[in-house]
């Protein structure tokens, strides 16, 4: 049996898996980049406490605090992100992420038109990221303007990484444009085939959409991924169930 | 040399804050707190709902100067006179520069409201009358529509301008009606009333007087009627005019209802009714009416007593529901009846 003792495996198959690359596993990464792939990986509320650990480190890595803006609005506290960012701004002032960020929380609680001047900023200021592109993106869709395309496919220019098409993607399911969030979200799992958060996103996307079968494959392609996941389990269950309150519901009156 | 972590501009040593952006160089050991301010379960399930949604926008709005405000499409909160807009029909429209439309809606909904008040109590009455709602309901889903939100936004809008509108206008509207006039319809053929046929009757105005048709209430324990060889009770709801006001002398012993010695000029709903011989004073608060269309055979009342005249035919007035002014159904012999 010695000449098989050479052939590769995938080790992963063999035990359960978390779903995050190997190397992210490790003692000797920084809590900024634990934060970044807890964040790929969808986990908003470890990515913000890494972010915070990582602060506390030093105080003067504006990704962090914008890293922390974004998990707070990516964890529906808009409100508090704004409060915060406002707080960042004034160690950093006129920084374009900062700047961003606060556009982004105040379009999400309902202030598009302070948000569009914020984003002006943003744009205006020293340097240039994906984020900001995306930010912009948003408030195009929630001020009707048809030019939100443009500013994702910026985005993705700045940082063709998928991260950045799979939150485009969510920013059009909170905006409950999901059809357009389809595209976004294909790109990100053509990319990165083997992240289950992708998947998930898309299933989200795809049940958004009325898509059932879809989304159901796209979280059973989550869960082999990752067992045990339990936004993708649960949604699975609700799925396979006879039916629901929200099923009649969307089946009525359409929306999430 | 010190690098601003901000902006990447290179500050002389010694510098504490930045030259070109103000941040400070120094910062990554100040104490500064970098735990972010979190959310509670409450509040997050608070912001999930709409009302709280539109509290939200209230107070961005409020918070704002209007001079600023130079897109206010997007803040989906209605002014006060916007409001009062929505009460009329058509007016949202017109104010918003869409005339046609608006003018179409209002005198489509004025049209259709006059035309169900003839027939008010009646089914193609309230059938006209839940379409000219369904005209306003139309144009509050139109003026939601003119807003520019979002389909949820739209619809949580259009809602609560319904629900608005119908506490406003609607709820009042009918409360006030009910208390002025009120519909009967005849559930049993009493001659010359026909079953189907529909009342108006006002339940306020001028006094009764003789002559007025008006519905009144017969109690139970007044007289049974023997028709054949079943007891029917004389009680419920009953159409008739009134032939004598309190005071009068009322004298049915001839041929002819004498009221003060005169003979009365007016006639029972049913003129062929006949009651048996009675002579007495009506007294205060009270008229004269003779249940004439009640469905028994005439023989079986002829042969009461008096007492019991006096106890079916002096009816006080607060068992008068109100004065019949009006027949609103069938469309056949829509009009002032009898």
């Amino acid at each position: 049996m010695a000449r098989f003792g050479k052939l590769e495996y995938d080790n992963e198959r063999s035990g359960p898996r978390s779903g995050r690359p190997e190397g992210t596993q490790g003692a000797t990464v920084s809590p900024a980049d634990q934060a970044l792939e807890e964040r790929r990986c969808g986990h908003y509320e470890n990515a913000l406490r890494l972010y915070s650990r990582a602060l506390e480190d030093d105080r003067s890595q504006v990704g962090c605090w914008v890293g922390q803006v974004q998990m707070l609005v990516q964890l529906g506290e808009s409100v508090e992100a704004e409060i915060w960012c406002r707080k960042a701004l004034e160690l950093f002032p006129g920084n374009g992420d900062l700047l961003a960020g606060r556009a982004q929380a105040m379009g999400r609680v309902g202030d598009v038109v302070a948000a569009l001047v914020l984003s002006d900023g943003s744009l205006k200021a020293a340097g240039q990221s994906a984020y900001r592109w995306q930010v912009r993106g948003e408030l195009m869709v929630m001020s009707k303007q048809e030019t939100d395309r443009h500013c994702f496919d910026k985005a993705k220019q700045v940082d063709p990484d998928w991260m950045v098409s799979l939150e485009s993607a969510r920013s059009y399911l909170h905006l409950k444009v999901p059809s357009r969030g389809l595209e976004r979200i294909r790109s990100a799992v053509e990319r990165a085939p083997d992240r289950y958060f992708a998947w998930y996103t898309q299933g989200e996307i795809e049940l958004a959409l009325g898509f059932e079968s879809a989304a159901r494959t796209s979280w059973q392609r989550c869960l082999e991924l990752a067992p045990g996941h339990v936004d993708a389990e649960r949604q699975l269950l609700g799925l396979n169930s006879g039916w629901s309150a929200g099923r009649i519901w969307r089946r009525l009156f359409g929306g999430k | 040399m010190a690098q601003c972590r901000n902006c990447e501009f290179h500050n002389l040593p010694g510098v504490v804050l930045c030259g070109r952006c103000g941040a400070s160089l120094v910062l990554a050991t100040a104490a500064i707190d970098v735990r972010p301010p979190r959310a509670s379960w409450i509040q997050k399930l608070a912001r999930r709902l709409p009302l709280y949604r539109y509290w939200w926008q209230f107070r961005i709005r409020s918070d704002r100067p209007a001079s600023t405000d130079s897109r206010r499409k997007f803040v989906p909160f209605p002014s006060l006179v916007d409001l009062m807009r929505l009460l009329i029909p058509g007016w949202p429209q017109i104010a918003a520069g869409q005339r046609e439309i608006g003018l179409a809606l209002m005198l489509g909904f004025l049209v259709i409201l006059a035309l169900s008040g003839p027939i008010y109590g009646s089914w193609p009455g309230y059938l006209l009358i839940a379409t000219a709602c369904g005209i306003h309901a139309g144009g509050l889903y139109h003026a939601a529509l003119q807003t520019g939100l979002g389909h949820e936004r739209r619809r949580l809008r259009f809602l609560a301008s319904l629900v608005g509108v119908a506490l406003a206008v609607y709820v009042p509207a009918s409360y006030g009606l009910a208390s002025l006039v009120e519909p009967i319809s005849v559930q049993l053929p009493r001659p010359p009333l026909e079953r189907g046929d529909v009342y108006m009757i006002a339940r306020r105005g001028r006094r009764l007087r003789p002559g007025d048709l008006v519905v009144y209430q017969i109690y139970g324990n007044n007289v049974a009627v023997r028709t054949g060889t079943r007891v029917e009770l004389v009680q419920g709801a009953r159409i008739d005019r009134i032939l004598a006001g309190p005071g009068d002398r009322v004298d049915w012993t001839g041929a002819t209802l004498m009221v003060n010695s005169v003979p009365c000029q007016y006639t029972p709903l049913n003129a062929t009714f006949r009651p048996g011989s009675f002579a007495l004073t009506i007294p205060e608060g009270c008229y004269l009416i003779v249940p004439s269309t009640e469905r028994g055979p005439v023989e079986s009342l002829t042969v009461m007593p008096v007492g019991f005249w006096q106890s079916l035919c002096v009816v006080p007035e607060y068992r008068i529901q109100g004065r019949v002014f009006w027949r609103s159904a069938p469309l056949a012999r829509v009009g002032v009846p009898f």
